[in-house]
């Protein structure tokens, strides 16, 4: 699905008035929206192209709030209930985590207040603020950078950006082109790279894909390991110890790598001793660098 | 012929007698199902958390029209408690007695967690279980005095006749 599509997904889960004013917008600028953020008693706001604009009743941008849309409390719990198809319940564990995933994958960030239990969130309280993340699906954004690095013989790849430079994207598009050419293990914590429907995968991810919708990422990757024999395992936002055993288990049983990770430099990655200790031990053969969203990516060979 | 007619009297007079004291009975017999239903709701809740829209479907089969309806009808700009009351009101099988406890349930059902959802069925539950109570009780005391007086009536009608 384009953004656009995407777009169209998302908008009955938002208030009336944020809907109707989306409706209204440009198609230029909605093709360019990348999130739509809704916090409590303040005015509603897009992020296009990388900047955040406040949005107003007739669909325009704007940076005075006077002149933007506000959102009640009542708009965000309304809309709270339809991100959860109005079963909260059902969506315990994930609002704790803070996102719930709508279909077409596009992934809900929400937070608020909370009721703790020692360290950990127990529950959400009271929402405050919710950020739809528009995903899309560009075919072909890795073409150029699985090519450069053998196809299937590339080894463990290791895909690091910063926040929304397009690291799921680029992930989701890996997957499509090695899951067209080997057996493939799509480890879809979040349910937004393949956005599964009923076990159905709505994004193209390959036709030799099995997709792992919903595991913990540890428990996915050793499953897909145990079970599936893949030549590759792919899973998104790596970064615990947990991972790195699992990966590290999975890179010993033959299995090869490919997975993201939050990171704006290959200098910054190695300061982290998670991701440090996998580079160490050769879990990954080549580094992909992602800029921002669109630029053209940088292709690391970190061992031959 | 006369007599016949007249027997014909007597019969309609108790047989709405008897429609009239099988009503009570069957109302009675609703609430009961309700209850089942909603029990079928906590059990799919408590142990499998299954979503709103899901354990609706699952239900659809029942005597019942409205979970049906609501989950067709569900989409996430459609509030649920607007298309509960709705679906309520339109199902003829559900007994007038019941319809505020269900709305009730229609309005907390799906927006807390498990807890939440599980007392507000427990509550619906209640209703429903006092609502079966004062049905049977209305048929214990009403259902003999309507079948008397339907018989009685077309006796007396019959008499009027003669």
């Amino acid at each position: 699905m384009t953004a656009t599509e995407n777009l169209r997904t998302v908008l009955p889960y938002l208030p009336g008035s944020v809907r109707h004013s989306l409706e209204q917008m440009s198609g230029e600028n909605r093709s360019r929206i990348r999130e739509v953020r809704l916090r409590s008693g303040r005015p509603a706001a897009v992020d296009l192209g990388g900047r955040e604009y406040l949005l107003t009743p007739d669909g325009g941008t704007t940076v005075l709030p006077e002149a933007a849309l506000t959102v009640s409390r009542e708009d965000l719990a309304r809309s709270l209930q339809a991100v959860c198809a109005y079963s909260v319940y059902s969506h315990e564990q994930e609002l704790t985590q803070g996102y719930v995933t709508v279909r077409g994958g596009c992934r809900v960030g929400i937070c608020g207040s909370v009721q703790r239990q020692g360290d950990r969130v127990q529950s959400l309280r009271q929402v405050g603020s919710m950020n739809f993340r528009i995903a899309g699906e560009y075919p072909g954004v890795a073409e150029r950078a699985f090519g450069r690095m053998g196809g299937t013989r590339a080894g463990g790849i290791l895909i690091a950006g910063n926040v929304g430079s397009g690291k799921t994207t680029f992930l989701r598009d890996l997957c499509r082109l090695l899951g067209n050419r080997c057996r493939t293990a799509l480890v879809d914590e979040r349910g937004e790279i393949a956005a599964c429907v009923q076990g159905v995968p709505q994004c193209d991810v390959g036709l030799h894909t099995d997709v792992l919708d919903g595991y913990p990422r540890e428990e996915g990757i050793l499953t897909a390991v145990r079970v599936l024999t893949p030549a590759y395992v792919l899973c998104d936002e790596i970064g615990t110890q947990a991972d790195a055993q699992a990966l590290l288990h999975a890179a010993g049983c033959g299995v090869q790598l490919a997975a993201t990770c939050h990171a704006g430099s290959f200098e910054e990655l190695q300061r982290r001793s998670v991701i440090a200790s996998l580079l160490d031990r050769g879990v990954f053969r080549h580094l992909v660098e992602l800029s921002a969203a669109g630029a053209p990516e940088n292709v690391r060979m970190l061992r031959s | 012929m006369k007599l016949l007619g007249l027997v014909c009297i007597v019969l309609a007079g108790a047989l709405a007698g008897l429609a009239a004291s099988g009503r009570l009975r069957r109302e009675a017999g609703q609430c009961e199902r309700l209850i089942g239903l909603v029990g079928e709701m906590e059990s799919s809740i408590r142990y499998r958390g299954t979503p709103v829209q899901e354990l609706l479907q699952s239900l659809a089969g029942t005597d019942f029209s409205f979970p049906g309806r609501i989950s067709a009808r569900m989409a996430p700009d459609m509030p649920l408690p607007v298309l509960w009351r709705e679906a309520v009101a339109a199902d003829a099988q559900v007994p007038a007695c019941t319809r505020q406890v269900l709305c009730t349930l229609g309005e907390t059902l799906g927006t807390t967690d498990t807890a939440g959802a599980l007392a507000a069925l427990a509550l619906c539950r209640e209703g429903l279980s006092q609502a079966a109570r004062e049905s049977r009780e209305r048929y214990a005391r009403q259902g003999r005095m309507f079948r008397a007086l339907g018989l009685l009536g077309g006796a007396m009608a019959a008499l009027l006749l003669l």
